[in-house]
């Protein structure tokens, strides 16, 4: 064992790494403590608003959803990553040792993360003395842990059985398709096995009174609670774990899970290791390079323009991000508009004209959440040097990251809204909206690298840790989601009084122009102070 | 030309730089050596922009580094791992970069691009290069560009013998024509050779600038080299 370890620690520290500014640690420990507050508080609620198993269905079923969107994220950088082999390809080590210790590496920080939001859980139990439920819920939470991420590792290295015939960007793609296809799969089996009825799930949604809004989201809880219970097999696993007291039937559910996790961990380690030489070459990439088309012409900012997509292209992850943001909120826009179609969604929330601006600020929110434009000076890595010693105009660096990023944005709100008129929603006032919407998220491009502008963090080894995993991105949030937050809290605030809809629109587009103006002339002029 | 006065640098309670003084004038090569982690790489890295001091005073042709875009026009620099985008062929990068310094000379750029002998290679993406085929890339945007102060960090590292030659032909041409060059280098004997002064650099200090030909007059570079750290320590 002794001889065992170190690969999978070297792997867990190489892939998460500690950020080294101060700054950085403490927003990120005030991030998860906020999470874990937050999660706290929604568990007190849930456990005084239902009974004891209702609450305990919800504990398993958030922490199932966290742990696999966090595999599904993290695989990538880890699992399915070979940036370590060209330091492991010549080294003594068997492939499946290589592998295994990549698939353990893999385990840790999902699992560590949703374990950590089990605090509020074991406390609230321990206060109530629900001692079976406590014990059961200690044993059976890591073990479905373990299954779900082992699951999803399992059936996503079935996809690098193939590829080598594959580029690094379809290898991404296919594995972020795969992730998200496995996930709607399960939930259609769940929604067609338990016969649940989307149509109803809202229909008696209340917001009239606080009361009701209680009443009205328990009764959804129970729903979803007794649905998800005719479901063979969850049936089995929900039943011994909301049954009081500890049965045989529940330590026999236990030693399968555990057993079935052993073997997808098997069956991953090995289909992983069959290819690792071939797959390690095809990453590294080492036959041939395709030339990029490069810009020609005297204009300034296509030269700038140039360099941008340069940057852009020189890790796949980072065309896969491109594509993600242009893609994601047309994906979440038909999904919307389908779920109001069939009448799935609570008609509270979009009677007397709100469709639309809830719409709006839908397509805004997730575009500006998906967008480049929160670590753009990270994302150089190993290019940042050149930005720092070449004769860049650094004002023209900036403009270019956000126009760069406000395209991808645009690119994806117009196609959302053009699909919003398929559906046959669109009328004059949708126009403004998709002014008002492109505008907000100009001022959030605008704002959002401010700080990663400032403090880049350069040094990443795997492209992931320059987007998504990079702490930066929550810096960019601070600086950027403010504005839109007050502004739609403004927006909707406007619809109670007697204001016209496309008048209240109309002001907060006046409001933001101007306010887009007032941020370019502060931050695109910081830009080459901050360069000296 | 290049003037650095007062710098100083650390990195947490690590002191790496502590108050380097230092003039370049115009049409001298500056050999700057030093051993390892006596604080080289991070003067350059101040110089370049790319690290920002935590004092002193650093102007190339009296623009100081605070007016970043003139400043930055006053040097090209050439680091000893040359980071490139590499499906961007050597010959598009060039083009890329040389207007940021002022107009194209197709001629000029042509002509260095035979005499470093990557008339094909040079369109070829970059990520194909050598070590060696990286440097001459650099080589080529550098003496294209002809900028009053060329930065390099080990620049013959890699270069096969054609281009080591070639190298020193371009730098003599260079300096001719006005050119300044400060480049950090391990190679002591070629130091000897093509340079026309030099800097030892020990623990952030200066301990030792002088002209070649004095510097001669006492010995080789390497026994002055390991004299002065020796007495220094």
């Amino acid at each position: 064992m002794k001889h065992r370890f170190p690969l999978p620690f070297f792997f867990a520290s190489s892939a998460y790494s500690i950020p080294k500014q101060i700054a950085v640690r403490v927003t990120l420990l005030l991030a998860l403590a906020y999470v874990v507050v937050q999660m706290a508080m929604v568990n007190v609620a849930i456990y005084n608003m239902s009974a004891l198993p209702i609450y305990l269905f919800y504990n398993v079923a958030v922490s199932i959803v966290l742990v696999y969107i966090l595999t599904a994220y993290f695989s990538v950088s880890v699992v399915f990553s070979y940036r370590e082999f060209g330091l492991m390809a010549s080294l003594p080590v068997k492939p499946q040792r290589i592998v295994s210790a990549k698939v353990i590496s893999s385990l840790l920080l999902p699992i560590l993360l949703t374990s950590i939001l089990q605090i509020p859980v074991l406390v609230l139990l321990v206060w109530g003395m629900k001692w079976a439920a406590l014990l059961k819920t200690i044993l059976l939470i890591p073990t479905l842990l373990v299954f779900t991420v082992m699951l999803l590792v399992f059936l996503l290295s079935l996809i690098q059985l193939w590829r080598k015939h594959l580029t690094t960007m379809a290898s991404l793609v296919l594995n972020g398709v795969a992730s998200l296809g496995i996930a709607v799969c399960f939930i259609l089996w769940i929604v067609t096995s338990s016969k649940l009825k989307l149509t109803t799930l809202w229909s008696d949604f209340s917001m009239d009174t606080f009361s009701s809004i209680v009443q009205s989201i328990n009764t959804l809880m129970d729903r979803i609670y007794t649905a998800v219970g005719q479901v063979p097999l969850l049936k089995q696993v929900i039943e011994v774990y909301t049954s009081s007291g500890i049965s045989l039937r529940f330590l026999l559910v236990l030693f399968l899970f555990w057993f079935v996790s052993f073997l997808l961990y098997q069956g991953a380690v090995q289909s992983l290791a069959v290819n690792y030489l071939q797959n390690g070459r095809a990453e590294m990439g080492s036959a041939t390079f395709k030339k990029s088309k490069a810009y020609a012409g005297d204009n300034e900012w296509g030269r700038y323009f140039q360099r941008e997509r340069w940057v852009l292209q020189s890790e796949p992850y980072f065309k896969l991000h491109v594509l993600l943001s242009m893609i994601l909120t047309p994906v979440v826009s038909i999904g919307f508009l389908l779920a109001d179609h069939k009448q799935w969604m609570p008609t509270v929330f979009l009677e007397g004209g709100r469709l639309e601006m809830v719409f709006a600020y839908i397509v805004l929110f997730i575009s500006c959440m998906n967008n480049t434009s929160g670590t753009p000076y990270s994302r150089e890595g190993k290019y940042y040097p050149l930005l720092q010693s070449l004769p860049f105009d650094q004002r023209k660096v900036y403009l270019t990251k956000v126009l760069f990023s406000s395209m991808i944005g645009a690119i994806s709100i117009i196609s959302s809204f053009v699909i919003f008129a398929l559906f046959g929603y669109a009328t004059v006032h949708s126009l403004m909206l998709v002014a008002m919407v492109l505008l907000l998220m100009f001022s959030y491009n605008l704002l959002a690298p401010l700080y990663d502008r400032k403090h880049p963090l350069t040094e990443w080894k795997n492209p992931s840790e320059a987007i998504k995993s990079n702490p930066n991105v929550i810096f960019s949030l601070l600086f950027g989601l403010p504005l839109l937050l007050v502004l739609s809290a403004v927006h909707f605030g406007l619809l109670l009084t007697s204001l016209p809809v496309g008048l209240s629109t109309g002001a907060v587009v006046i409001v933001v122009v101007l306010c887009d103006l007032l941020i370019l002339k502060k931050t695109a002029w910081g830009a080459n102070e901050e360069a000296v | 030309m290049l003037t650095i006065s007062n710098l100083r640098k650390s990195f947490g309670a690590h002191t790496v730089l502590s108050g380097v003084d230092l003039q370049v004038e115009k049409g001298e090569i500056l050999g700057f050596v030093g051993g390892n982690g006596a604080g080289k790489t991070t003067t350059i890295n101040c110089i370049t922009g790319i690290l920002e001091q935590d004092d002193g005073i650093v102007s190339i042709n009296g623009v100081s580094k605070s007016d970043s875009l003139l400043y930055k026009k006053q040097f090209y620099y050439i680091p000893d791992t040359i980071h490139v985008f590499q499906n961007v062929s050597g010959l598009d990068w060039i083009q890329f970069l040389i207007p940021l310094y002022g107009e194209v000379d197709e001629a000029k750029l042509n002509l260095y691009t035979k005499r470093f002998g990557m008339e094909t290679s040079i369109h070829e993406p970059m990520g194909s290069y050598s070590y060696g085929m990286l440097h001459k890339m650099s080589l080529i945007a550098a003496f294209t560009i002809q900028p009053p102060i060329l930065i390099m960090d080990e620049p013959m590292n890699g270069l096969d013998p054609n281009a080591v030659v070639t190298f020193k032909e371009c730098l003599k041409e260079y300096v001719q024509a006005g050119g300044t060059v400060f480049f950090s280098t391990h190679l002591l004997d070629v130091a000897e050779k093509i340079c026309n002064s030099i800097t030892i650099l020990k623990d952030g200090q200066i301990i030792l600038h002088e002209d070649i030909e004095k510097l001669m007059a006492q010995g080789s570079l390497e026994s002055i080299f390991l004299e002065k750290q020796k007495h220094e320590a």
